[in-house]
Parts: structure tokens; C-alpha cells; sequence
């Protein structure tokens, strides 16, 4: 037998063996080191676990395989790697906290703001049923005058009839006007105004 | 595959930047929406108060300002009036008053967007001079025979002659009683806004030329349809209703018959020929005008107006509130035969004067409503209302006096349910007998 294929033969064969042994052992359990005692020294100096790391075949097991390898080989790749990093990560992690706030400070704004909107939102939509239900009661009364109403100690209703009672009311309006207007309590503001003909 | 670490942080604020903007972007929409729906919402309302109100102001007008001509055209040209509704305020209405067989059609707009429009027909509650039960202006003085009953408040103008019939009522005898003063306007407008659609195929979506049949298996597509020829609408499986349509405006220059279990809802026939509605057909809140004839019989149903010069209810057919059977003006000739089983729900007005005209009420006929016939009425059934009238008739052999009566008259059962067309001048009150919004 020529003396290539000699040495090849139980490479290739060991390979297999390696590759399988490894996928079990990490199946049922097996913690790193004793998988390691199992991997014939030959592939660990040949370089056997730089050849399963790039493989596609074995990328799965990657980091099973990673863990046979020898204390000193992986510390010397994370002070590598370190080196290369020196300082990065801390201006790195600054940076993106300088735009994570900037984007952060309006969201939070807006969430504050559409949150005071939706309370405004809820009062708006309570205020159009009492100012529905206060039009519907008004047109259906035969005889109502002027009037005020507190309703849940957040509402103020004003009923007005313009039927020219009042100096400040047209006269001759036929058929008289009804107005509902709903304020906001605490400032007066207008929430809502209707006007029918009764 | 990115080999290094390096700018990751970057992508990742770049990402959440993303998300966040997206987020606030959303917030925001959402909110913009909430707030357009709020104030359109509002908007909505105001339009509903402003078109009501628009209906308002046209049956105020109309009721206060009687000598004023308040209808805003015919059916064929209208003009309807803008007005800004409210003191002080924006919105404008458009308000349009037409006459709809003997009922008022007023239609109003609210012109602020989103368009709210409302369009009712209205009746007239019967004014006081017509809640008589008997209102009887005649040359000859009324004979009421064997079983015939009065009863209520009765106005005549000559003593009455007792021939084994009674009175059981407040009697005022009276030489100068009239009747109550009508006007044929509301129904000679839309009898010749029937005669112009008669006359005029393009106005129609459709224009058929062949006999038309329409079955659940073939239903009626167009909405509009014009039929120079004969039109059958009918259901032959009698055990279930089909549900013909709705809002639809049939014209035919033959006859039309509706028969079998149809039901139409809403709609306008008008025929050169006599239309008839057999078995059990249903037609509900509809205007039939024939140029020749109407018969309603069998089982069937109807709700609405019924013009032509010669109608006639036959067997178990009823007609329910409110509905009026019309003749008169432009009508030369005024026939009315009612010969049905069940109770009918109606009013009865004949215009029409002299030659074979006349109003038939017989044995097993019941009404509840009001009669205002300018031709003599044959009583022999039974009404629950009120009869004006200027005489009664019924063939005894004896030509001297013919103005008797052996019907029965009762008071209203449902006195509230009366609505008259709005053919009498003196009507205070309106009564919206239908509502549609949109």
C-alpha cells in the first residue's frame, strides 16, 4: 500500500468516528472533558477542531467540539481578541445610549401626550351622550326653560331656549331653537354644542 | 455571515430606532383617527338635529302659513329652499316639499359633510269638522231601515226617518251642514307625475317590450323598470314568502298582476291597464295607480295609496294603516266596491260626482277609517270611523227616496291611528306615518 493512502485511511475513518462519538456524547450528556478523553490525540494536534469549526457538516456541534479544546488554546484566542477590542465596547455602548435617549425622549413624550388625549378622548365621547340624551329629553318635554346642570362633578350643561325671552335672543323665531352645550367643569371649556328645533 | 463584532450596537439602536419611530408613528395615526371620528361623530349628530329640524320647520310653515303655496315643485320640477336652520350658526339645510298621492313627501338635507338626509310623509291627524261619525248634507232626509245602527256624533241636515233602524247618538239637525272643504291638488299633482312617467319609457332604467314574468327563480335586477307590455309578478309555491324588492318603480303600458306568495315592500306600480294583487301577496307602504282598474282578493295584503277609477276589495284581501283608496280629480269616473271578509284599515275618498259613481260597502265588509265620498254610499256593512258624505243609496224599487242606509256606524275602535290625506284644508296636526333616513 502506498505510504499516502496509509496515512490517510485512518484519518478519514477517525474522522467519522470523532464527528459521531461527539454528537452522541452531547445527545445523552456527557460533559466536555470526558468527551475529550475519547478524541485520539493525533486530531487534536492535527488541527482537528479548526477543520469542524469551518466545516458545514459539523457547524452544528461547533461548540460541543469547542469544548475538547485545551484550556490555553482558548484563552489565548480571547486575549486576541480582546487586544483587538480595546476600549470599543464602553464608547460603543455610550453612543448608542446618546441615541437610544434622544429616540426614547419624544416616545415617551408622545405616550404622555396621546395618554392626557385619550383621557381628553374619553371625555369627549362621555360629553356627546349626555349632550344626545340631554337634546332628546329637551325636544321631547313640551314646556322647558333656561337652565344649568352639574352632571358627575365634571360636566356643566346649559340648556338654552331661544324663544325671545331675553334681550339677547331673536324674536319671532318659529319654531323655537333648543342649544345644549356641554363644558368642561373645572375650566369651562366647550366639549360639545347642538342645536335643534323643538 | 458578519465575522466581527464590530458597529453592532449601532445596528441594533438603528433597529430599535426603527420599531420606535414605527410605534410613535402609530400612536400618532391612531390618534389622528380617534379624533377625525370624534368630530365627525359630533358632525353626524349636529346633521341629524339640523335635518330634523329642516322637516320641522316645513311642517311649521305649512301648518302656520296656510294661505302660502309652501310645496317647493311637483315631482317633476322642484326647487328646493336653502336655509341656514339656527340662530347665529353655519349649517344649512336643503328642504324640499312635494305631494305624494294625497300625503306630503318633505325631504331635508343637512348640507355639512358627512350629508345627513332625512325624508318623511306625512299625514294629517283628522281635523275636528271631520271627527263626525256621520256628516250627511242631503235634498232628501235619510231613511235608516232594519239594522241599520248610528252611533257617536252625527250632523244631518234634514231630520232623519226611522224605518226600524236607530240612532244611538248625539244628533244635531242642521239646515245649513256642509261638508268639510277639500282640495284635490296633493293627488292631481301625482296623478300627473304618473301619467308623465306613463308617457315617458326614457326616464326608466329598462325599457322591455315583451310580457314580463318575474318568479324567484327570475327576480326583479332593475330597480326602474318600464314594460311595454303585460308584467306578472309571482311566486307560485305558496308556502313560502318570496321577497320580490324593495323601492322599486314598475310601469306598464298592459296590466300587472302580483300574485302567489310575493312580497314587495315600498313600491310604485302604474299600469295603463288594471293591476290586481291575488292569493297571498303582501305589498306594503306602496302607491298603485291604474289608469283602468285595482282589485285586491284572495288572501292577499296591502298597505299604502290605491288611485284609479275603479277599485274594488274583494274576499279575505286587507288593507292595513295607513292607507287611502283614491278617486277623483283628474279621475273622470270614481267606482269603489268593497266586498271583503276581513276588517280593513282605510281611508275612502270619492271625488268623483254624477253618472254610475259611487262608494259600495257590503254585508260582510268592515272598515275603520274615514269616508268622504261626494257621490252617494251604499252601507250595508260596517264602518268604525267617520262618514262625510251627500247621501246614501240603495235600490228599493222606490225612485222617490233612495237615501237609505242599513249599515252600521260605529265610533273608531283605534281613534289614534287615523291619519287623513291632506286633501282637507282645516287639518291642524301632522302625523309622520313614514320615516327614512340616510
Amino acid at each position: 500500500m502506498p505510504k499516502y493512502l496509509k496515512s490517510k485511511i485512518p484519518k478519514l475513518l477517525t474522522t467519522n468516528y470523532c464527528l459521531l462519538f461527539t454528537r452522541k456524547a452531547r445527545f445523552i450528556g456527557l460533559s466536555s472533558s470526558v468527551v475529550a478523553r475519547f478524541i485520539p490525540p493525533f486530531y487534536k494536534r492535527a488541527g482537528f477542531i479548526g477543520h469542524c469549526l469551518i466545516s458545514p457538516l459539523t457547524k452544528d456541534f461547533g461548540v460541543g467540539i469547542n469544548q475538547t479544546t485545551t484550556r490555553s488554546d482558548s484563552t489565548r484566542a480571547v486575549n486576541k481578541n480582546l487586544r483587538q477590542h480595546n476600549g470599543f465596547s464602553l464608547i460603543e455602548i455610550l453612543i448608542a445610549l446618546v441615541i437610544l435617549s434622544v429616540v426614547l425622549l419624544p416616545f415617551l413624550s408622545t405616550i404622555s401626550y396621546r395618554l392626557s388625549k385619550e383621557r381628553e378622548n374619553d371625555e369627549m365621547i362621555k360629553a356627546i351622550e349626555i349632550a344626545k340624551s340631554k337634546m332628546e329629553e329637551v325636544l321631547l318635554l313640551p314646556e322647558i326653560k333656561d337652565s344649568e346642570e352639574i352632571i358627575e362633578n365634571k360636566f356643566l350643561i346649559k340648556i338654552k331656549i331661544l324663544d325671545g325671552d331675553k334681550h339677547d335672543e331673536p324674536v319671532n323665531l318659529k319654531p323655537i331653537e333648543a342649544r345644549i352645550t356641554v363644558l368642561r367643569l373645572k375650566d369651562k371649556v366647550k366639549l360639545i354644542e347642538l342645536s335643534a328645533l323643538k | 455571515m458578519i465575522k466581527s463584532h464590530k458597529g453592532i450596537a449601532l445596528i441594533y439602536v438603528i433597529a430599535i430606532t426603527c420599531i420606535v419611530s414605527l410605534l410613535i408613528g402609530v400612536m400618532m395615526y391612531q390618534y389622528i383617527l380617534q379624533r377625525h371620528s370624534i368630530r365627525s361623530t359630533i358632525q353626524k349628530i349636529q346633521n341629524f338635529y339640523t335635518a330634523e329640524s329642516g322637516i320641522k320647520k316645513a311642517l311649521y310653515y305649512i301648518k302656520e302659513e296656510k294661505g302660502i303655496n309652501w310645496r317647493t315643485g311637483t315631482s317633476l320640477i322642484n326647487e328646493p329652499i336653502k336655509d341656514t336652520i339656527f340662530w347665529q350658526k353655519d349649517d344649512e339645510v336643503e328642504i324640499s316639499v312635494l305631494d305624494y298621492c294625497g300625503y306630503l313627501k318633505i325631504k331635508s338635507q343637512a348640507k355639512k359633510k358627512p350629508l345627513k338626509s332625512i325624508e318623511v310623509i306625512a299625514a294629517g291627524i283628522p281635523p275636528e269638522n271631520l271627527k263626525y261619525n256621520l256628516i250627511l248634507k242631503s235634498s232628501n232626509p235619510l231613511i235608516l231601515k232594519q239594522g241599520s245602527k248610528l252611533k257617536g256624533k252625527i250632523r244631518v241636515n234634514l231630520e232623519p226617518i226611522f224605518q226600524g233602524g236607530s240612532i244611538d247618538a248625539i244628533l244635531e239637525t242642521n239646515p245649513s251642514v256642509q261638508l268639510p272643504n277639500v282640495e284635490t291638488e296633493p293627488f292631481k299633482n301625482s296623478i300627473a307625475f304618473f301619467r308623465h312617467l306613463l308617457s315617458s319609457p326614457k326616464e326608466f332604467d329598462a325599457e322591455l317590450f315583451s310580457p314580463q314574468v318575474f318568479s324567484p327563480e327570475r327576480p326583479i335586477l332593475q330597480k326602474n323598470i318600464f314594460v311595454n307590455d303585460a308584467v306578472l309578478i309571482e311566486n307560485r309555491d305558496l308556502d313560502s314568502m318570496w321577497h320580490a324588492g324593495d323601492n322599486l318603480f314598475i310601469a306598464s303600458t298592459a296590466e300587472v298582476q302580483i300574485s302567489g306568495s310575493a312580497m314587495l315592500n315600498n313600491i310604485t306600480v302604474m299600469a295603463i291597464g288594471p293591476i290586481k294583487i291575488l292569493d297571498k301577496a303582501q305589498v306594503k307602504a306602496s302607491t298603485i295607480y291604474s289608469e283602468t282598474a285595482i282589485e285586491l282578493r284572495e288572501q292577499s295584503s296591502f298597505s299604502g295609496v290605491l288611485i284609479a277609477p275603479d277599485i274594488k276589495i274583494a274576499e279575505k284581501a286587507v288593507l292595513t294603516n295607513p292607507s287611502t283608496i283614491y278617486c277623483g280629480a283628474p279621475l273622470k269616473k270614481g267606482t269603489i266596491i268593497l266586498d271583503n271578509h276581513d276588517i280593513i284599515y282605510c281611508n275612502i275618498i270619492n271625488l268623483c260626482t254624477g253618472g254610475k259613481n259611487k262608494i259600495e260597502i257590503n254585508e260582510n265588509a268592515e272598515i275603520e277609517g274615514i269616508i268622504y265620498s261626494l257621490v252617494p254610499v251604499t252601507l250595508k256593512g260596517k264602518l268604525n270611523g267617520f262618514l262625510s258624505c251627500n247621501g246614501f243609496y240603495e235600490d228599493t224599487g222606490d225612485t222617490t227616496n233612495t237615501n237609505i242606509i242599513s249599515g252600521i256606524i260605529n265610533p273608531p275602535v283605534n281613534p289614534e291611528l287615523l291619519s287623513v290625506p291632506l286633501i282637507f284644508p282645516d287639518i291642524k296636526e301632522f302625523k309622520i306615518i313614514k320615516w327614512q333616513e340616510y
